[in-house]
């Protein structure tokens, strides 16, 4: 400790890093000397291609992760959490209860104290009246719209000094990994206030998932364009009521989210080159894609599948429970979605109906662009202005924790003593904070291939590998028959298939055949006004387009009614945000 | 609550009065405490609606817009069709959770057999102690357009009906089920005040040789009046409530236009799109209205039914 004050004095320049020095154990340098982001940053190819070749190594011992000092006074941190039971976890597992936190407490000397704990589907709006009591947590996981105004209101703690000091080569890797964008919009006046939980942009991309068998029965081929498209929506749509009983079929399952991804219609307009509530480049500035004139060429293709049978004719009230039920009951043919959709819900129709098959319509297969999020950010873990002394290396810390523990990390476990084990009551999904682990999506895949090519596993090093490697033997050896089919199926499909899942977004990384959706950014002042109407209203004019109660001559009138209730306003704030970003 | 037909004045309380009467000012006071602390107090909150408020620069940090946000109120698109939708299916409640339970109550007066009262009693008030959840997921059943209710109507030989997407159906399936699932409380209320009746009033009745029906119609509903108008005062408060959770759990895109609701346009607005300022203008908005048709149905009832409560 001593030598940690002389070191503050020797830093007075930088007031807080004596604070966080005293918890991270290890002198502070610069970004350059403690960040090791992958070289070619401007491209997200790059990127991931390098996270595919440096994940894989070992990251670090515990002897080497300095990270893991014990803060010298106990850091006491108020937290909330979003939950639900993993049935993986050790029964009666709760956040408060967590291994983990137990482990956060005795190697981290870190005390979470839960002021709540709800499911996940009510934590938004749980957290929306905490915020609006006023009482902040001291740590919290924001979505964009609460990140940008809790740091326009300077209500979140400067990150920086922490990230450098304490963040370990994991965390670092997670953060800039996917190139600069996530950093910068985690910044302001280069000072870093969240540190962003990102996705694997490539993991946006939607596909047609269809029934190959019913489609194979029909004697049609695989669609080579939109209409043919169609026309295998209709074909399924009365193949499929002829073997399934009867029951009402659709040929396009759809939920009332109309421009959701998954389960929704978002990607069958893209299959038209339309992009609704996207922003993407034309002539040079960012255009909201819900008002260009493609629209109306996949809105009338809508409209004439619903004529002729393909979509449900009640689909606007279906909820995602409704969808579900029809897919596992063999009365949807065919469905948009991202990679995870055949782990859920396609899955429970395979453990159904055994005999189903689905494969995947790559949309750039019939002559169009899936989009592709520039920067896919979930979530950002902050410090709020109020939180206790150490608050922001206590943060860094426990992210560096929830990486480590994360099966995906080829971290030496052996320090946690068991307690980052679910079968001892550990969830990383349990804590108050959470970073997605970058999934090196080709070496997983690679080494997994060979590794089934020649039947040892040993090689494979993360408990995910292993894990895949087993779903994928499993069903491959087993077929239909084996014990956990809808499970292992899934997971082969969706993660390690050659023509499915997964494979179609890395498709559309590797060959650029996407369309770059812009701009992840605050909020604008108009967005925040009018963007639940404007959404609103596109979301009502689509179905009533679809059901025939709009025509072609409303399209104008729908366009300039969303410029003028603020969308053209909304645009060009966007479009002066995003330079003032990108500059 | 009292029913009279004068007003007591300042100047027929009796000296020492207070003295007299204290215990019950005591007893009172939990309840006035309560009163100020979860309905006065979050009064204060009224002035968000004035502000571009941010919960975190709080009230005295956020900028004063003046009534912006009640003009912004105006200008959205759904907003008269949100209160056309509201007074609506709110007014249908009302006369319905009044009259509905009213003719059931008088219809169960006139049962003699005790059980068979007491069982329909029972059945009648069970729904009200179901959740909305519950029933929404029932209705859904029922509704849906492969649901029971249209698997009877296509074995009739009928066309299927998509009554939760349909702007004619689904209002009346929302005001119907709401009252449904709640005229048993007012049916106990009028049952009771019926029990309260004087026997003797419809024995002279019987003798000068009237019905039962008669009976009803002139000696037990002028007899529960009060009780009638009091509960139609008690409810014309919440005229623009037209109950958010069951509309909640019930609506989609299909029947915005007949089914949104100004609570569920606040719940949009606040909860999901963190618009406090304009939301918390509609909920004042809202209150204000209420309060005004409070005090003129009070007047009301006060003229032409003789009924007080101050």
């Amino acid at each position: 400790m001593k030598k940690l004050k002389f070191g503050a004095v020797v830093m007075a320049a930088v007031v807080s890093t004596p604070m966080l020095l005293s918890g991270c154990g290890q002198e502070p340098s610069s970004p350059e000397a403690t960040s090791n982001p992958p070289e070619a940053s401007d491209s997200s190819e790059a990127s991931t291609e390098s996270q595919g070749e440096t994940d894989s190594e070992p990251q670090g011992t515990a002897e080497d992760a300095q990270w893991l000092t014990p803060f010298e006074e106990t850091v006491k941190l108020d937290v909330v959490v979003g939950w639900d039971a993993d049935a993986g976890v050790k029964e009666g597992t709760t956040p408060e209860t967590n291994a983990l936190v137990e482990a956060a407490r005795d190697l981290l000397n870190i005390d979470l104290n839960f002021l709540w704990m709800v499911p996940n589907d009510q934590f938004s709006e749980k957290l929306a009246l905490q915020i609006s009591s006023g009482n902040i947590p001291d740590i919290v996981m924001l979505d964009s719209g609460n990140f940008y105004e809790f740091m326009s209101s300077d209500y979140l703690r400067d990150l920086t000094d922490a990230y450098e000091t304490c963040a370990s080569d994991e965390l670092k890797n997670t953060v800039e990994g996917f190139g600069e964008e996530a950093v910068r919009y985690s910044s302001r006046d280069g000072r870093l206030y969240g540190i962003p939980a990102q996705l694997d942009t490539s993991e946006s991309v939607a596909g047609l998932y269809y029934r190959s068998d019913w489609l194979d029965a029909t004697g049609i081929g695989t669609p080579t364009n939109v209409e043919e498209m169609n026309d295998m929506l209709v074909a399924l749509a009365g193949y499929g009521a002829s073997v399934n009983g009867g029951k009402d079929t659709v040929g396009l399952g759809t939920t009332s989210s109309v421009l959701n991804t998954n389960f929704a219609l978002s990607a069958y307009f893209q299959c038209y080159g339309a992009y609704p509530n996207k922003w993407i480049m034309r002539d040079g500035a960012l255009v909201n894609g819900i008002v260009q004139d493609e629209m109306l060429d996949a809105l009338n293709g809508l409209k004439d599948l619903y004529e002729r049978g393909a979509l449900a004719a009640d689909f606007a009230t279906w909820n995602s429970d409704q969808f579900n039920e029809r897919v596992t009951t063999d009365q949807v043919g065919a469905a948009f979605g991202t990679y995870y959709i055949p782990a859920w819900p396609l899955n429970q129709n395979k453990d159904a109906n055994p005999e189903a098959e689905w494969a995947e319509l790559n949309i750039a297969d019939i002559g169009s662009k899936p989009a592709m999020n520039q920067v896919s950010i979930n979530h950002f873990n902050v410090v709020t202005r109020d939180a206790p002394e150490n608050a922001e290396a206590a943060l860094i810390k426990l992210l560096n924790m929830t990486l480590a523990a994360n099966g995906n990390s080829t971290f030496d476990k052996s320090v946690f003593e068991g307690r980052d084990l679910p079968e001892n009551g550990a969830s990383i999904f349990y804590l108050p904070v959470y970073m997605y682990f970058p999934t090196p999506w080709k070496q997983y895949r690679e080494n997994i291939r060979a590794a089934y090519e020649a039947q040892d596993p040993s090689g494979l090093i993360t408990n995910v590998e292993q894990e895949w490697y087993g779903y994928m033997n499993d069903y491959l050896t087993n077929g239909n028959a084996c014990e956990n089919l809808g499970t292992a199926w899934g997971m082969y499909k969706s993660r390690l298939s050659e023509d499915m899942g997964i494979a179609i977004g890395l498709a559309a990384r590797e060959t650029g055949e996407y369309e770059p959706a812009y701009y992840y950014g605050p909020a604008t002042k108009t967005e925040q006004r009018v963007s639940s109407t404007l959404s609103d209203m596109a979301v009502t004019f689509i179905v009533e387009y679809i059901m025939g109660q709009k025509g072609e001559a409303d399209w104008e009138s729908f366009k300039q009614s969303w410029n003028e209730m603020g969308g053209q306003a909304w645009t060009e704030e966007v479009n002066e945000q995003y330079k003032s970003i990108t500059q | 609550m009292t029913y009279k037909k004068e007003r007591p004045g300042k100047a027929a309380a009796p000296k020492g009065h207070f003295k007299r009467e204290y215990p019950f000012y005591l007893m009172m006071i939990p309840g006035v405490v309560f009163l100020l602390i979860f309905s006065y107090f979050p009064m204060f909150g009224i002035v968000m609606a004035f502000q571009d408020f941010s919960p975190l620069k709080s009230f005295s940090g956020s900028d004063w817009v003046g009534l912006r946000n009640f003009k912004d109120m105006l200008m959205l698109p759904t907003f008269w069709t949100v209160v056309r939708n509201t007074l609506m299916i709110s007014l249908s409640k009302i006369v319905l959770r009044l009259l509905v339970p009213l003719v059931i109550a008088l219809l169960l007066n006139e049962i003699m057999s005790i059980k068979f009262k007491r069982i329909s009693q029972t059945v009648f008030f069970l729904p009200y102690f179901l959740s909305w959840a519950v029933i929404g997921g029932i209705l859904r059943s029922l509704f849906q357009y492969d649901g029971m209710v249209n698997g009877i109507l296509t074995s009739l030989g009928a066309e299927r009906i998509m009554f939760l997407g349909s702007n004619t159906w689904f209002p009346v399936i929302a005001i119907v089920s709401d009252v449904w699932k709640d005229m048993g409380y007012n049916m106990i209320i009028f049952l009771a005040a019926i029990t309260n009746v004087d026997p003797a009033l419809h024995e002279s009745a019987a003798l000068d040789g009237a019905n039962r029906r008669q009976q009803a119609w002139h000696i037990t509903l002028p007899t529960i009046r009060p009780i009638v108008v009091m509960l139609l005062v008690l409810s014309l408060g919440s005229v623009l409530s037209a109950g958010m959770e069951q509309i909640l759990l019930l609506y989609n895109p299909m029947v915005y236009e007949s089914a949104d609701i100004i609570d569920t346009l606040v719940y949009r607005l606040g909860l999901v799109n963190h618009q406090w300022s304009l939301s918390a203008a509609v909920g004042l908005m809202k209150s204000a209205i209420s309060f005004v048709l409070v005090v003129f149905s009070y007047r009301i009832a006060t003229k032409y039914f003789d009924y007080q409560v101050f």
